[in-house]
Parts: C-alpha cells; sequence; structure tokens
C-alpha cells in the first residue's frame, strides 16, 4: 500500500494527514509538494514503518527543519511513538502535541487506543485517568510499560 | 564433547528455565552456582554441549574469560562462542562488554516468566546444537499442531504485498493487531536483508547494497527468496532463507547489537537503514535466531509471544542466537 496524502488548509496551517505504512516506496518531496512555513501533520493512519521509511522521513523533516519549516505532529500512531522512543532524533526538531495511548479493555479484551495531549500527560505525571471500553462498558486499563511507553516525552 | 549442559547460577528461575530446555533438546543439566565451581568441571576434562551463564555484572563476565583462557586450545575450540547462552536481567546496551568480547553467541533477556520460557528455548536449544540448523518452521512445528505458511517471492516488488497478508494472518490466528504490526515489520526488515544485502559476488562483495531498496529485481536462482511463517498456539513465528550465507558475526553484531550505545538510538540519516530494523524489532518484543552456513543459506527467524495484552507480551523473555557453521 502505497503512503497516502491527504493536505486540508486550517487558517495560516496546512495540515497533512499521512495515511498508510511509510516504507521505501515513500517519496516525501513529491507527495506532499510544497508546503508553507508552517505545518501540522497527523499520524493517526501509519501503521507502522520500517528501517527504510525512518531514513526517508528523517531526511524529509530534517531538510524542513534547515528551511525553518515549523512543524507539529499530532495524533501519533502507537507505532511512530514506538519509533519515537526508541529513535532519539526522529521528532527532527519538531513538536509532538498528541499521541495515541493503548489501553486493553479487562473484560472482552478489546485493544482500544485513546487520544491524549502530551502536554496534559506531563503535567499529570502520566497519570491515566479511569476511563471504560467502547465496546463492552468494562474497565480499560493501560496496556504497555510506562516508562517505556513514555520515554520520549520524559527526555 | 560430553552429553551435558551445565549451568552456571545460583538463581531457582535458571535453574527452573534450564531444566526444562535441556529436557525437550534431550540432555541432562549439571548445575554449580560459581564459575568457580565450574572451572573444577572443566578441569576434569569435561566440555558440555551447551553452558548457561548468569551474567549479572560486568565481573562475572571477566572471571568466566579467565576461567576460559586458563583452559587448553582444544577446550577453547570445542567451547565456542555458538555453544554459550548468558542469561542477563539487564538491557543488552548495559553490557557492552559482552557485545565486544569474543563470546557473544547467544544472549537471554530474563523476564519476570522466565521459568515458563524452558520449553520454547529448548528448541531452540536444540537448533542450537543442530549441525542442520533450526528447522524450527518444519515438522517438528506441524507436529505440535502448528500451522505454517510459505511465501516465495519472484520480485522484489511482491514484497510488500507479502507483508500485508503476514499481518492478516496473524490478526486471524488471535495476535494482537499491534503485535501483528511489529511482525509485520519483522517480515519486512528480513526480506530486505536477504533480498538487497545477502547476496554476494564471488569476492564476496555485496551486490546490492547500494541499490535502492524500491527497484524491482527478479528473484531467479540463488537469489531466490523464502519466507515461511508459522503459530503454533503459544508463539508466532516468520522465517526467511537466502542462498547465500554471506552473513558474518561482526557485521551481526555491529548492526543488530552494537548501536545500543545509548538507551535510544541517535541516528545520522547516512547510517540509517540496515540494522536498526532487527534491532527495532528485538527492542519490540521479538527474540530472532540467525543461523549462517557459510556460502550456503543464511536463516533467520523472528520469534513473538502470543498473548493477550500487549504488556504480557512486552514482559515475555526474549534472546538473540547467533550461529555460525
Ligand atoms: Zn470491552
Amino acid at each position: 500500500m502505497l503512503l497516502n496524502v491527504i493536505k486540508e488548509q486550517r487558517n495560516n496551517t496546512l495540515l497533512i494527514r499521512l495515511i498508510g505504512a511509510i516504507d521505501e516506496d515513500v517519496q516525501f518531496e513529491s507527495v506532499v509538494g510544497l508546503v508553507p512555513q508552517e505545518i501540522i501533520v497527523s499520524c493517526r493512519e501509519i501503521p507502522r514503518i520500517n528501517s527504510i521509511g525512518v531514513k526517508a522521513w528523517m531526511k524529509y523533516f530534517q531538510a524542513l527543519r534547515q528551511k525553518g519549516v515549523k512543524f507539529t505532529f499530532i495524533e501519533c500512531s502507537t507505532a511512530i511513538v514506538e519509533q519515537f522512543n526508541l529513535i532519539s532524533n526522529l521528532i527532527s526538531g519538531g513538536t509532538v502535541e498528541s499521541i495515541y495511548v493503548p489501553f486493553s479493555c479487562t473484560k472482552c479484551k478489546s485493544e482500544l487506543i485513546g487520544l491524549f495531549k502530551c502536554e496534559d500527560l506531563k503535567k499529570s505525571g502520566f497519570t491515566l485517568p479511569s476511563l471504560t471500553c467502547s465496546k463492552c462498558s468494562g474497565p480499560v486499563v493501560f496496556d504497555d510499560i510506562p516508562e517505556e511507553y513514555f520515554r520520549f516525552l520524559q527526555r | 564433547m560430553k552429553d551435558f549442559v551445565l549451568l552456571i547460577s545460583k538463581t531457582p528461575e535458571d535453574r527452573t528455565f534450564v531444566e526444562r530446555a535441556a529436557q525437550i533438546a534431550g540432555i541432562p543439566v549439571r548445575v554449580v552456582d560459581s564459575i568457580e565451581s565450574a572451572g573444577k568441571v572443566f578441569q576434569a576434562g569435561e566440555i558440555p554441549q551447551a553452558v548457561f551463564l548468569d551474567l549479572p555484572e560486568e565481573r562475572s563476565y571477566r572471571e568466566f574469560d579467565q576461567l576460559v583462557n586458563a583452559q587448553s586450545r582444544q577446550f577453547q575450540e570445542a567451547l565456542l562462542s555458538d555453544r554459550l547462552h548468558f542469561l542477563i536481567s539487564q538491557n543488552i546496551d548495559e553490557c557492552p562488554y559482552l557485545i565486544a568480547g569474543p563470546y557473544a553467541g547467544n544472549i537471554l533477556k530474563r523476564s519476570r516468566a522466565l521459568e515458563h520460557g524452558g520449553e520454547h528455548y529448548g528448541r531452540i536449544l536444540q537448533g542450537t546444537l543442530s549441525q542442520r540448523g533450526p528447522e524450527l518452521l518444519g515438522t517438528e512445528f506441524k507436529n505440535r499442531g502448528g500451522v505454517t505458511r510459505e511465501f516465495v517471492l519472484g520480485r522484489t516488488i511482491e514484497k510488500q504485498s507479502a507483508i500485508e497478508k503476514v499481518r492478516d494472518l496473524f490478526v486471524e490466528h488471535g495476535f494482537l493487531g499491534r503485535v501483528a504490526e511489529v511482525i509485520a515489520t519483522a517480515a519486512d526488515e528480513l526480506l530486505m536483508n536477504a533480498m538487497f544485502d545477502a547476496p554476494v559476488d564471488g569476492a564476496g562483495h555485496q551486490i546490492y547494497s547500494k541499490v535502492d531498496r524500491s527497484t524491482d529485481l527478479q528473484l531467479v536462482g540463488r537469489h531466490a527468496v523464502k519466507m515461511v511463517v508459522g503459530f503454533d498456539g503459544a508463539y508466532g513465528a516468520v522465517s526467511v532463507v537466502d542462498s547465500f550465507g554471506s552473513l558474518e558475526r561482526t557485521k551481526l553484531l555491529k548492526h543488530v547489537l552494537k548501536l545500543y550505545k545509548d538507551d535510544t538510538y541517535h541516528l545520522g540519516t547516512e547510517v540509517a537503514g540496515a540494522g536498526i530494523g532487527l534491532a527495532s524489532v528485538f527492542q519490540l518484543g521479538g527474540s530472532l535466531f540467525f543461523f549462517s552456513e557459510q556460502r550456503k543459506k543464511t536463516e533467520v527467524i523472528a520469534f513473538f509471544k502470543r498473548a493477550e495484552t500487549f504488556r504480557e507480551y512486552r514482559g515475555h523473555f526474549r534472546f538473540l542466537t547467533m550461529q555460525f557453521r
């Protein structure tokens, strides 16, 4: 599946939604095209990224940074959060505004995700509120290792 | 070589783990609680089939190194790193001495549930003792009620659809979606390594290392790449085989292990690529078994625990096994 890009103009800022796996076929420059001085990148629909995709990502965003473009990552999928944790400079000088946090339902065992603002997570000391399952209303619990999943926010 | 496995550890969980693993492999275990006691076993001229060593700190590693150096050359050659299994609780990046030293063969990272992993590791141990290779996804796997599926790729551009199928298969067989994505990424990295890194010319130089990874190459003859995926209820596995046998221990250590200098990688765009893929598979809970028969074949198998939650999956013990023939 090739990476699909949807662009939406929001006031002075361009919102870029990246959809699909990021791998060797990704040509960020040609699919994204010209960008203004400020962009928001939604990473909600990136299910995975391979090592060649990581390389392309860093090359693209580091070049944007050098051109003085300000970029903010929002709605980062669990796959992107994992890579932010593994590769310290993958954020490439951008800002991470919000991430998806994984949960597991203790009753029906469903895998669920919840969107959180990074600022709020930091302020709460990474304490998550009590939530219920959207499928069976059972109680849900955070489903990862806190010191690993939130590591990039504590650097 | 004597028919026993030697465990050097004071920890009861290590004992439970190794005893079960050795039972599966059909070899008796001898347990000693110190490197000094292991020295007495070695002095009696007894060379074990495999040694499991608890490595709580660098001092133990140095002590073991001294012990090995004090033995005859014949002993040292018999007890190659392929036969050593190090048990660690810390992260691999906290053991630079192990990676830099000459013994890095098989590394097991403990978890709270180590004692339950013995059965699985028993089959890995069997694979390390076999001349022919692991054969973990062969008949033995099916005899345990496992399911396997084979993919033969004719061109490099068939990789993406193959890994999408791998992802879907694991979801169908009850793996968490998030784990299935990690497995798909592992399949992706293993395939890329087999397609682009493994092929070498007669002089041993890589043929495609500089070629763009999106290039459409025909995978015929020696360049054919086979992938087998399987699940046996408790574990899922992805195996990729190439016919070059060009994997080298030093390169593997450099790529997969030496990147662990910090708690995270700080990558320059020029070095990103080779190696980080497999390193991140390990970091994200996968275990890796590398088997290379020089100039004949390399098989790399990634294993993933089936679990109800990602937390349980991540908490499972992991291993890196390297076997060179
Ligand atoms: Zn539920």
